[in-house]
């Protein structure tokens, strides 16, 4: 029942999360019915073939789940809401935690200061700059989950020429985790905004007579940003290719690679630069450390490339499985 | 040959734009008994109504959640199987439609002839 079930997975997929069981449970009673009937009629047992006609009948994935659910126009849809709507609420109970932390903090500080006769302290500064900085994430947190919606809904498996065989399996090693790519997408959106707009606050966050932070990058830093900007520029390509794909090939680990690799040029480049940072020396051993690092998951990237042998299921010569 | 090219899709698509209104009380009147969805798609279709799997399911949920339908689960067979059976909203509905349906077609008979 493989492929039947590879089929009834995708179209879970797409599904509201409170029809996803009760449709997946009638649809693979139907799809059973109909294999059965098809295979009585052929005077043959059922087999990946029949399956196969069925679900090409059935139609694509994607589409047989928007009729199950024919108001999924969504910004971000069912199969990614849950989790926009937990990183939402990580997102909330920290930027709470941390208002709380600076209301409480302003608050000390205050009683402290108007008791050796100083001014008040303004209570609102810091809470709208947090305030910003949650609507910024919330943003780019949309934005990151949006992009993946748009990327992974048309994913080969729709239209009329769709193939059965070319379902992921339920339990694909290769597919990825589309959370965990968003999740990637959104910090790299954050990183390149930070580096790019508001390099000033790149740095050590210290409390000692209010909130500072120490900055660490130099004015010369500015040197290293169109080899950065390229290289996010670059690591966004990838991960909205690799989102659109929904698992990965061998072409992805190349890309993959080739990107670690101009990570570890970027990196060499600023340990043998001039001076750029604040802690020069400190860093640049930081960096040191984790351009080894970079070149170990290089070799390792490189060597599981190497010795990793195609599965039989994606050979698309129909050896999968009824 | 481009104006056959064009009209075809075209006349394709009125001519399910016409069914799909149909389709609705035809699944109705076939579901005085209880049905499951194959079982149901066979009825129609020796009574000469072609229709699709990606229609007609969706289509019984629909109805089941306007209230027109009830269905349960049954295992038989050793699989568990989705009935379908009108509710009283549906019979009253099916009643209202079927008046339509005979006017409107003795209407369109005129007009045809």
């Amino acid at each position: 029942m493989e492929l039947i079930d590879r089929y009834v997975h995708e179209v879970g997929e797409h599904l509201p999360y409170r029809l996803r069981a009760d449709v997946e449970a009638e649809l693979r009673s139907l799809l059973m019915d109909a294999l059965e009937e098809r295979a009585g009629a052929a005077r043959r047992p059922p087999d990946a073939e029949l399956a196969a006609a069925i679900l090409r009948e059935f139609g694509a994935p994607q589409e047989v789940a928007q009729r199950y659910a024919p108001q999924a126009q969504y910004l971000i849809g069912p199969r990614f809401f849950p989790a926009y709507k937990r990183t939402l609420q990580i997102l909330a109970a920290v930027f709470a935690a941390l208002l709380l932390a600076s209301g409480v903090l302003s608050i000390l500080r205050t009683i402290q200061h108007t008791g050796q006769g100083g001014a008040a302290i303004p209570l609102f500064g810091g809470l709208l700059g947090i305030l910003q900085s949650a609507g910024f994430n919330f943003a780019l947190i949309t934005l990151a989950f949006a992009v993946a919606e748009r990327v992974t809904w048309h994913r080969e498996l729709t239209g009329k020429n769709w193939e059965p065989q070319s379902l992921p399996a339920v339990h694909d090693p290769e597919r990825i985790s589309p959370i965990g790519r968003v999740i990637e997408v959104y910090l790299l959106l954050i990183g390149a905004v930070w580096f790019n707009f508001y390099p000033q606050w790149v740095g050590i966050v210290a409390i000692n007579q209010g909130v500072t932070v120490i900055r660490l990058l130099r004015p010369e830093f500015s040197m290293y940003m169109p080899w950065l900007n390229t290289f996010w520029a670059l690591d966004f390509a990838y991960k909205v290719w690799v989102l659109h794909l929904g698992r990965r090939t061998r072409e992805t680990r190349w890309a993959s690679l080739g990107l670690n690799l101009l990570g570890v040029v970027i990196l060499y480049l600023m340990i043998s630069g001039p001076v750029v940072f604040r802690f020069d020396t400190l860093i640049k051993q930081a960096l040191t450390l984790f351009l080894l690092f970079r070149l170990f998951a290089c070799g390792l990237k490189l060597y599981r490339i190497l010795a990793r042998k195609p599965l039989p299921l994606w050979s698309g010569t129909g050896s999968a499985q009824f | 040959m481009v104006e056959n090219a064009t009209q075809l899709p075209l006349s394709e698509n009125l001519s399910l734009e016409l069914r799909r209104g149909a389709l609705v009380l035809a699944v109705l009147s076939q579901l005085h008994q209880e049905q499951y969805g194959y079982s149901l798609k066979k009825s129609l279709t020796d009574k000469g109504l072609e229709i699709d799997e990606g229609t007609l399911y969706p289509l019984l949920r629909r109805l089941e959640s306007q209230g027109l339908l009830r269905s349960r689960w049954q295992l038989q067979d050793s699989r568990p199987r989705r009935y379908y059976l009108i509710s009283p909203l549906g019979e009253q509905v099916e009643r209202e439609l079927a008046v339509h349906w005979k006017s409107l077609a003795r209407v369109l008979d005129s007009l045809l002839a």
